[in-house]
């Protein structure tokens, strides 16, 4: 904690308070190699900055709403990779699980008549297994889970191809299952979402710093306090803003980004998300503190199977229908590549399920704006490259700076 | 956790292997080729009919994968039905490369070694099948290559659709059902696929002509890695944004990344208004046509091909050169004029619908099945 000092004198001076402190404290996580979600932030102004710049269609609401479209199928499979990447592992099965599950809810809706509830929930049950599955073999058995999940990965596949059966492709139009991709929050309804969301992160924070208080521990002064909530809700009401002068906020990126704001309460608010970071930070070290290291790795598998099913039935309503080539192609590649960009080290113990939507962003922003501006696709290949090498290497060399400053 | 060391490595490397893994499959509807199920496909498949006491003669299907589902439930069926037609005392071997076009190549050698007489091949990769009839024109075994060619080889024989012409009938449909001044987008196949360059020019040779004019407008031209259609999705939502939802057609070259682009027209409520074209005769092409949603797809006459092959398969196994007249015509693999029969393709749209039922390409169950009752034929 070298340069803490330095940012609290700092943050003392009169205009210092958002100006020198901030500056200070990111100068100190940098230096630590704390760097979070920064590097993906800017990243993201300057792709948009560029495209923008590039065809003027970029940065219209109608463009933003197909964008977050397109990249929340990819960003639910990849909050189910970043929460295998915390505990340092890694699950390659997800893509044949997402074309599976949606094989099983295509056919029993369209070939069993059977109700949409239970299709979904069949599908799940199966993801649930497997995940559940896989997880045990690598914690009890000890294969390594790229093993284990390259096994299910095929494997599962071969499933998909079997329940799909001869025909291999559906249409599945029933207005219950579209319902998800093709509806919109009401503008008033979205407005309503994004107060609810800032003043419950207000009121967490103003909570925490009151048992804080009782505990005697040290608080955040106010002004301080409620800085983070105003740049959350800036983050927030503006997308609100701009989406709903197209047709208001989809309900398909709301659900998503309730899935990964669940799944970061229970990694950040809970003891099995402590043990969740403790596991992938040092497995051997946690297995000594008495933390149950085999439950933790099969309920993250289950977990990110789960999420896996979820974005299946998602795939089903964006795409109309399920097809042997539901899931497969570069899914499970941007689903990773997505967590990595987005500021998950794979290297365990460290990263936020929030990286998985930015990093799913930054992907279908690129892809959307070398569309737009109708590139070829060696050029297409040879960006993705590039950007994910620059994720990877900062993470690396952040990795090298903590171990520097010995955190 | 065993191996603290060995562990954090494979944690590291486990993402450069997936990448790579991603890489090597990227082209085609390709399998990753598990060893364990390579040999799935000829032990199942080895059917022998051998109602007289001569000696067996053993013709090998070679299938690339298992992912396309007619080969296994389509081609194979109507060879096999073929061969055991023309050629008594025949034993069918049939191999899936599962998408592995080096497993394809043992799979040749296998068929080889076993004295399989003909070997009727859907190469994986055109390109490296090559070997494939190197290797069996050291036995003396011809080899017929069936759907798609084999290049730069001295292949005997090709049986398949005309490519290039399917390209300037989906390209003509297009100018056909449009309007002077329309704008038509253009979503390619799969940038790695060759089948997918030849459509390309198919209706590009028809539409560039009436682009350059100024008669019909190009809405934007791109390319679908892996025929995938959820990129063709993607694609399409793009190119409507770039015109600003003015768009009276899409070029979409097969039927899965219609379903795609039909996918992102529904989204902006165009579904139905856009003419779009498609290919393959899919179930769910063909339901999305009855639907009124997508246009048109184009059909190949699957059991005339699969009874060609067989023909051709009988004539050679009896040590006949088959008459020039058997084939239409000759195509250059690069190396070669491969003597060549074109199998026909019907464009179906709604009018002619009912002829996928009457040919037997589907079953008016298959067909109908989702389907709300009275929309014609169900």
């Amino acid at each position: 904690m070298r340069g803490s000092a330095t940012a609290v004198t700092s943050g003392r001076t009169a205009h210092g308070v958002l100006g020198l402190g901030a500056v200070g404290t990111l100068r100190r996580r940098i230096g630590q190699g704390d760097v979070g979600s920064l590097p993906i932030v800017v990243g993201l102004a300057v792709i948009w900055i560029f495209f923008q710049t590039q065809n003027s269609n970029f940065l219209t609401p109608r463009n933003l709403t197909d964008l977050l479209l397109q990249m929340t199928i990819t960003a639910t499979v990849a909050t189910g990779i970043v929460l295998v990447l915390l505990l340092g592992e890694i699950d390659l099965s997800v893509g044949s699980i997402v074309g599976l599950s949606s094989a099983i809810i295509g056919v029993l809706l369209v070939s069993n008549h059977v109700p949409l509830w239970l299709a979904v929930g069949v599908a799940l049950l199966v993801a649930l297994a497997i995940g559940s599955a896989q997880g045990a073999i690598a914690a009890y058995v000890g294969v390594p889970t790229f093993v284990v999940t390259l096994a299910g990965m095929l494997g599962w596949l071969g499933v998909q191809l079997w329940v799909l059966g001869t025909t291999g492709s559906l249409n599945v139009d029933d207005p219950a299952v579209t319902f998800l991709f093709t509806s919109y929050l009401p503008p008033a309804l979205g407005w309503l979402a994004a107060i609810v969301v800032m003043a419950a992160y207000a009121g967490e924070r103003v909570n925490s710093n009151r048992q804080r208080q009782r505990l005697g521990l040290s608080i955040e002064p106010w002004h301080k306090l409620l800085v983070r909530p105003a740049l959350v809700g800036l983050v927030i009401l503006i997308p609100v803003a701009v989406l709903n002068t197209w047709r208001g906020v989809p309900v398909a990126v709301v659900t998503m980004l309730l899935l990964v704001g669940a799944l970061h309460l229970l990694l950040t608010e809970t003891t099995f998300g402590r043990h969740v970071f403790a596991v992938g930070g040092n497995a051997e070290a946690a297995r000594r503190a008495g933390i149950s290291v085999a439950r933790i790795q099969i309920t993250i598998f289950a977990i990110c199977a789960v999420l896996a099913a979820i974005a299946g039935f998602m795939s089903v309503s964006r795409s109309l229908g399920a097809s042997t080539q539901t899931g497969s192609g570069t899914l499970l590649l941007e689903a990773i590549a997505a967590g990595v960009i987005g500021g998950t080290s794979l290297f365990g113990g460290r990263g936020s399920v929030w990286s998985a939507p930015l990093g799913a962003l930054v992907m279908a922003s690129l892809a959307n704006g070398l569309d737009l501006t109708g590139q070829p696709p060696d050029i297409k290949y040879v960006v993705e490259m590039v950007v994910l090498l620059v994720a990877v290497t900062i993470d690396a060399m952040t990795r090298r700076s903590r171990a520097r400053s010995g955190r | 956790m065993v191996g603290f060391l060995g562990h954090r490595a494979m944690k590291l490397l486990g993402p450069v292997l997936v990448a790579s893994f991603a890489a090597a499959c990227s082209s085609g509807a390709a399998t990753p080729s598990p060893a364990a199920t390579a040999t799935v496909g000829s032990a199942a498949a080895s059917a022998s009919a051998a109602p007289t006491s001569g000696p067996q003669v053993t013709v090998s299907i070679l299938l690339p994968d298992n992912t396309t589902p007619r080969y296994e439930s389509q081609d194979k069926p109507a060879i096999t039905a073929a061969l055991t037609k023309y050629i008594p005392n025949v034993k069918v071997t049939s191999y899936n490369a599962l998408g592995d076009g080096a497993k394809q190549l043992s799979q040749a050698e296998e068929a080889l070694t076993n004295g399989s007489k003909v070997l009727i091949v859907i190469p994986q990769d055109s390109n490296a099948a090559a070997a494939i009839v190197a290797a069996a024109h050291k036995d003396n075994v011809p080899v017929i290559a069936y759907t798609r060619i084999i290049n730069n080889s001295p292949l005997d024989y090709f049986i398949g659709k005309d490519t290039l012409t399917i390209g300037k009938q989906e390209g003509q449909w297009i100018v056909d059902n449009t309007n002077s001044g329309d704008t038509i987008a253009v979503v390619n196949g799969s940038p790695t696929d060759q089948n997918a360059k030849l459509y390309n020019q198919g209706y590009m040779g028809i539409l560039q002509p009436l682009f350059t004019s100024g008669e019909r407008k190009l809405g934007g031209e791109l390319w679908t890695p892996n025929w995938d259609p959820t990129s063709a999705q993607n694609e399409m939502d793009q190119l409507l944004t770039k015109n600003a939802d003015n768009v009276q057609a899409v070029i979409g070259p097969n039927d899965n990344m219609a379903g795609g682009v039909v996918a992102s027209l529904t989204g902006k409520g165009l579904a139905g208004k856009v003419k779009v074209t498609g290919l393959d005769a899919t179930v769910a092409g063909l339901q999305r046509i009855m639907k009124g949603t997508q246009g048109m797809t184009v059909a190949q006459d699957i059991p005339t091909m699969g009874d060609r092959a067989g023909k051709l398969a009988s004539m050679l196994v009896a040590g006949q050169t088959p008459p020039a007249d058997f084939f239409q015509g000759t195509q250059n693999n690069g190396s070669a004029n491969v003597p060549t029969i074109f199998v026909n393709t019907i464009i179906i749209s709604k009018q002619n619908i009912q002829t996928v039922i009457d040919l037997g390409f589907v079953t008016k169950d298959q067909l109908c099945q989702g389907i709300p009752a009275g929309t014609s034929p169900c």
